[in-house]
C-alpha cells in the first residue's frame, strides 16, 4: 500500500515537474495565414530549410520549449520551429495581478505610452 | 472672498485666452506625423524613418523627466546593478536603431503589474514586479524596443490634443457656469451641458480614437521588431511578450467588467430615482458627436482582445521581413539568476507589501498600515524611496513629527528620493518664521530642480502663503492653472486634487 502511494506521489511529482518546466507538449498545426514551416538549427537558431505544410505530420511532440521556439523531431533531426507561426497547446501566464491603484502611468499627469493598455 | 473669486476668474480668463489662442506650439501642424498608417508595410519601418529623431512636444529633458517620476506614485527603485544590466540592452537597441538623437534610460519603478511605460524624453519605466514575467533577456529587449519605438515616433505628442480638449472643456464649463448664473430656468441648460460634456469628454478620454491608439501600438510593435532583429535578438521575443499581454488584458478586463457591472447597477438605480431619463441623455450626447461615438463604444466593449489583433498583425509583418532571421534559444540563465536573486525578490515582495500598506492607509487603518509597512523593512529596502515615503505618510497620519523627519532623512540617502522627502526634511518642525522663509527659498530651488512635480504645487503655494510671499503664491497658482487646467492637480491650498480632473468617468460618477 505504502509503496503504491509512494509511486503515485513520485509519479505526480514528475508529472508536475514536466508541466512546470515546459508548459507545452505538442505543436498542432500552422497559424492562420502561414502556409509553410521554417526550420531552424536547434542549437544556434540559424535558418535550416522550409517545408510545405503538406509535408509535415502534425501534431508534433515538443521536446524542448526554448521560449521563442519549440524543439521538435523532423526526419530524425532535432530542429526548432518559431512560435509565432504555429499553433500549440502552450498556455502563457503572467504572475502579477492588475492593480487599479498603480499610480505610475495610470494616474499620471504626464504623457506615457506603455506596452499594455492603461487598464482600470 | 469677492477678491478671491475675482482673482480666480482672472486666472481662468487667462487660461481661456491662452487655450483659445492655442497656447501650445501649433499642435495641428504635427498631427499628420501621428496618424497611424503612414508607414508602408512592404519595407521594414526602420528603413522608412529619418536619421535624426525629432524632439517630442511633451519633452522636458530626460533628467527632468526622471526627477518628475521620482516624485510620482511610489517612485523609482534604487538598484544599480539590475538597472545597469537593463540599460546595457537598452543602449544596444538605441545604437542598433541607427537613429541619432535618442535620449533616455530605463528605470525600475516601485509599482506592480505588467505595464512598462515610455515618456516623451525616451525614458522607460518598468514596474519591478514585471521582471518576474520576463523569462529571458530577449523578452526584456522586446519590451524595451517597443517602448523605444514609441519614443522614436513621438507618440506621446498626440496626447497634446487630449490635453487641449480638457482645457477647452474647462473653458466651456466656466462659460456655462457664468451663463447659468443669468438663467432662471436652468433645466434646458443643464441638459445641454451634460450632453456637450459627455461628447467632449468621450473625445478627450480617447473613446473616439481607440483605433488611433491601437494603431500606435501596432506601429510600435512593428518598429520595435525591426530594432530587436537589427540588434541581434530573437524576433520571437516580441510574439511571446504579446501573448503575455493578451493574458494580462484578460485579467484587466475581468476587473474592469466587475467595476462596470457595479457602476451600471448604480446608474440604473439613479435613473429610476432621479426621474430624469439618463439613458436618453447619454444617447443624445452620443448623437451630438456623430454616429462614430456609438460605434466606438460598441468596439470598446468588444470581447475580442486587442492583443490578439496585435499578435496576428505582427505575424504577417514578421513573415514578410523576418521569416528566416535567426531564432537563437531564449533560455538564458544569467538574466533569470538576476531576477530570481534574493535582492530582486526581496524588493518585489516589499513593493507588494508597501502597496498593501498604502491601501490600508487610504482606508484610515493607520496602525495596520504601519505594521505591514514595517514588515517590508530589511537591508535591501531600508533606504528605498517607496518604503520611506509610505512610512513618512503613515507617521504623518499618526502625528509623529520626529518620525516623519527620520524617514525623510533615511529616504534621502537613496539614489531616487521623491520631492516629498526633501520637503519634509527641509521644513518639518520649523516654527520660526524667518527660518521658515529661508528654508522656503531653498525648497523652491529644489522644487524647480525636481521639474516642479505637479502634485506638490498646493504644498508650495501653502508654504508661500505661510511665509507671506504673495508674489510667489500668485505666480505658482497661475503657472499651475496654465499647465494643469482640467487635470487632477490642486492649484490652491484647499483644493481637492481629484475634483480638479475633467474626465468622462468623473462626470458619470457626478451624475450618479
Amino acid at each position: 500500500m505504502n509503496i503504491k502511494v509512494s509511486c503515485l506521489i513520485v509519479g505526480l511529482s514528475l508529472c508536475s515537474a514536466i508541466v512546470s518546466a515546459d508548459n507545452v507538449s505538442t505543436v498542432n498545426g500552422l497559424a492562420e495565414g502561414v502556409t509553410s514551416l521554417d526550420l531552424f538549427d536547434a542549437t544556434n537558431g540559424s535558418y535550416v530549410k522550409t517545408l510545405e505544410a503538406v509535408d509535415v505530420n502534425f501534431p508534433l511532440a515538443v521536446l524542448e520549449d526554448q521560449e521563442g521556439g519549440y524543439v521538435v523531431m523532423i526526419d530524425g533531426k532535432k530542429v526548432t520551429i518559431a512560435n509565432s507561426f504555429v499553433v500549440t497547446d502552450k498556455v502563457f501566464d503572467v504572475s502579477g495581478e492588475p492593480d487599479c491603484n498603480n499610480s505610475l502611468g495610470n494616474n499620471s499627469t504626464a504623457s506615457t505610452r506603455g506596452i499594455t493598455p492603461k487598464g482600470c | 472672498m469677492l477678491i478671491k473669486v475675482k482673482y480666480r476668474n482672472l486666472i481662468l480668463s487667462v487660461v481661456c485666452a491662452l487655450t483659445l489662442q492655442g497656447c501650445v506650439t501649433n499642435p495641428i501642424k504635427n498631427i499628420s506625423s501621428l496618424i497611424p498608417g503612414s508607414f508602408n508595410d512592404d519595407q521594414p519601418y526602420l528603413t522608412q524613418l529619418e536619421a535624426q529623431k525629432k524632439e517630442g512636444m511633451k519633452s522636458v529633458g530626460a533628467d527632468t523627466d526622471r526627477l518628475l517620476r521620482q516624485s510620482e506614485g511610489s517612485g523609482l527603485i534604487d538598484y544599480q546593478a539590475l538597472e545597469s544590466e537593463i540599460n546595457k540592452h537598452f543602449s544596444r537597441l538605441q545604437s542598433s536603431s541607427g537613429i541619432e538623437g535618442l535620449t533616455g534610460r530605463a528605470y525600475l519603478s516601485a509599482e506592480r503589474g505588467f505595464n512598462a511605460r515610455a515618456t516623451a524624453d525616451g525614458n522607460v519605466y518598468i514596474p519591478i514586479e514585471m521582471l518576474n514575467d520576463l523569462v529571458s533577456e530577449h523578452e526584456l529587449a522586446a519590451l524595451l524596443s517597443h517602448e523605444l519605438a514609441h519614443s522614436i515616433l513621438n507618440h506621446t505628442d498626440s496626447d497634446m490634443l487630449i490635453s487641449l480638449q480638457k482645457k477647452a472643456m474647462m473653458v466651456m464649463n466656466f462659460a456655462t457656469s457664468l451663463d447659468k448664473g443669468k438663467q432662471t430656468s436652468t433645466s434646458i441648460m443643464d441638459s445641454r451641458r451634460i450632453q456637450n460634456s459627455m461628447a467632449m469628454l468621450m473625445l478627450s478620454d480617447g473613446f473616439l480614437n481607440p483605433s488611433w491608439s491601437r494603431g500606435q501600438e501596432q506601429v510600435a510593435d512593428k518598429l520595435g521588431l525591426d530594432i530587436l532583429v537589427r540588434a541581434g535578438y530573437n524576433p520571437e521575443a516580441m510574439n511571446v511578450l504579446l501573448n503575455k499581454i493578451a493574458v494580462w488584458e484578460l485579467k484587466n478586463k475581468a476587473l474592469i467588467e466587475e467595476q462596470e457591472i457595479y457602476r451600471q447597477a448604480v446608474l440604473e438605480e439613479a435613473r429610476k430615482n432621479a426621474g430624469a431619463d439618463l439613458n436618453q441623455q447619454l444617447s443624445l450626447a452620443l448623437s451630438d458627436a456623430g454616429g462614430q461615438l456609438k460605434e466606438m463604444l460598441t468596439s470598446f466593449s468588444d470581447s475580442h482582445p486587442e492583443a490578439q489583433e496585435r499578435i496576428d498583425t505582427l505575424r504577417t509583418y514578421s513573415q514578410l521581413h523576418y521569416r528566416r532571421a535567426a531564432r537563437p534559444p531564449m533560455k538564458d540563465t544569467r538574466w533569470r539568476k538576476q531576477v530570481k536573486n534574493r535582492k530582486t525578490q526581496a524588493l518585489i515582495a516589499a513593493v507588494i507589501k508597501v502597496k498593501e500598506a498604502q491601501g490600508l492607509l487610504s482606508q484610515n487603518e493607520i496602525d495596520e498600515a504601519s505594521r505591514v509597512a514595517i514588515s517590508a523593512v530589511n537591508n535591501y529596502t531600508s533606504q528605498q524611496n517607496f518604503l520611506r515615503v509610505t512610512l513618512l505618510n503613515i507617521r504623518d497620519a499618526q502625528g509623529k513629527g520626529n518620525a516623519v523627519r527620520a524617514n525623510a532623512t533615511q529616504g534621502l540617502k537613496g539614489k531616487y528620493p521623491a520631492f516629498i522627502l526633501k520637503y519634509s526634511y527641509t521644513i518639518r518642525g520649523i516654527n520660526n518664521k524667518d527660518e521658515l522663509k529661508k528654508r522656503s527659498d531653498q525648497l523652491m530651488i529644489a522644487f524647480e530642480d525636481y521639474g516642479k512635480p505637479p502634485q506638490y504645487y498646493s504644498k508650495m503655494i501653502a508654504l508661500a502663503q505661510a511665509t507671506d510671499n504673495k508674489l510667489l503664491k500668485s505666480r505658482l497658482q497661475l503657472e499651475c492653472r496654465l499647465s494643469y487646467a482640467g487635470e487632477a492637480v490642486a492649484c490652491d491650498v484647499n483644493e481637492d486634487t481629484a475634483s480638479q480632473e475633467i474626465s468622462y468617468n468623473r462626470l458619470i460618477n457626478q451624475l450618479l
